[in-house]
């Protein structure tokens, strides 16, 4: 029972970071008749991928990124590999400065966040001008965006307070 | 990994046979899934409507008492004037070109964001639906079909920056483009200089280019301003449910 125990703790640490992030993109492509806040769920899910690369890159390899923006491309109806071109983008980046950014407190983290999600909403309206010929309206974008940036913070605390509360496994396989 | 997914999103700017057909799949894996998922949240937030209506019966009972007389008027109405439209008919021996048929998918993903306006519908090739047919609610037009799997479509919906119409307003006989711009409301262009189309007007298709049948309800028209006009969509992206395809043969 306790080696079952442990196995099932072992798994939901390892896949913890790629169910989160499948819950929050199943969530964005929910009819808004049953969750009214799905338009909301983008930069939320941005947020953990950034939040998880930063701190556990081991917990979300590239190819799972790859396919859980692979979905959100589909549910969200967004030009196949959109989401996924842009998240890897990031992704990358992030991991290139990763060894700096992980030391620096929150409010350098915050601003960092900040910086990659201005930069992914920025070429994700550029690319989609680029392919549909039309701009996308600046309201709901500049929304969207300010949303993303301002509930960070909770991201951020909701990710460290699941992390700290499974500390004894970390990195054990 | 990032190589493939620049070319994936290129091909798919393209539009080619080869995304189009990989997306269907995609989709049709997907769509049975999200069934499924919103299968018990739609059901609780059908209980919380059932309690509702329970509540509210007398009200509505007394509502629908008037509204039905008042339609009790308008079929009396309605039947004189099918007796006198198929006496014309005959007597200009005029003959109904347009075969419709309907059929109806459930709403299983939706999307309203600032970049795209769509839903998924678990109908698709199976059921006899096409790229291009309008979709319905009872109130009416959605959008329309733009990809088909085999038993999935998605919907462009009429919101959807990409969505053009040809539509009329429905007393003027003035005829226009709506266009969508990815909010809440749509931008009715190309009206005549001296249109007379005023607030409270109702948008219907104008069945142009034969891709949507004429006189399907589109919206209203709520304001003029700087040259705009601009219209409420009758059906409500967020609250749809059940959506009819129309089959439309021209």
């Amino acid at each position: 029972m306790q080696l079952l125990l442990r196995r099932f703790k072992l798994l939901a640490i390892t896949y913890y970071p790629r169910v989160q992030i499948l819950g929050l993109v199943i969530l964005s492509g929910m009819p808004a008749r049953i969750f009214p806040f799905g338009e909301m769920m983008l930069p939320i899910v941005v947020g953990c991928t950034c939040y998880w690369t930063l701190f556990k890159p081991e917990l979300l390899p590239l190819w799972s990124i790859a396919a859980l923006y692979l979905l959100m491309d589909i549910l969200e109806g967004f030009p196949l590999g959109l989401s996924v071109f842009l998240i890897l983008l990031l992704v990358l980046s992030i991991r290139a400065f990763q060894k700096r950014l992980v030391r620096q407190g929150f409010s350098l983290t915050w601003v960092a966040f900040s910086i990659a999600i201005t930069g992914y909403y920025a070429a994700m309206t550029g690319l989609l001008w680029a392919i549909n010929g039309q701009m996308t309206p600046w309201q709901g974008l500049t929304l969207q965006w300010g949303f993303g940036i301002g509930v960070y913070p909770l991201v951020h605390s909701w990710c460290t307070h699941i992390q700290r509360a499974l500390p004894a496994q970390w990195g054990r396989r | 990994m990032l190589g493939g997914a620049f070319l994936l999103v290129a091909m798919s700017a393209q539009d080619t046979v080869v995304i189009r057909n990989l997306r269907a799949a995609l989709t049709d894996v997907v769509t049975p899934v999200m069934s499924a998922v919103t299968r018990p949240a739609d059901a609780i937030s059908e209980g919380a409507v059932w309690l509702q209506e329970m509540v509210d019966l007398r009200a509505e009972n007394a509502r629908l008492r008037a509204q039905n007389a008042e339609l009790l008027h308008w079929q009396a109405a309605a039947r004189e004037m099918q007796v006198e439209n198929s006496s014309l008919r005959n007597l200009l021996s005029f003959s109904q070109d347009v075969g419709i048929s309907y059929v109806s998918g459930r709403i299983v993903t939706g999307n309203n964001g600032p970049f795209t306006r769509s839903a998924l519908v678990n109908v698709g090739s199976s059921d006899g639906i096409n790229r291009y047919q309008p979709v319905v609610t009872e109130k009416g037009l959605a959008g329309r079909i733009m990809e088909t799997g085999y038993h999935s479509a998605r919907v462009l919906l009429l919101t959807d920056i990409n969505s053009h119409i040809p539509v009329m307003t429905e007393h003027t006989r003035e005829r226009g483009i709506l266009s969508g711009n990815n909010t809440d409301t749509l931008t009715l262009n190309h009206l005549p200089d001296d249109s007379k189309a005023a607030m409270g007007e109702r948008v219907v298709t104008a069945g142009d280019g034969g891709v949507l049948p004429a006189g399907i309800p589109v919206g209203v028209i709520t304001a003029t301003e700087n040259g705009q006009t601009h219209v409420k969509p009758l059906a409500e992206d967020g609250r749809m449910e059940y959506v009819s395809v129309i089959q439309y043969q021209f």
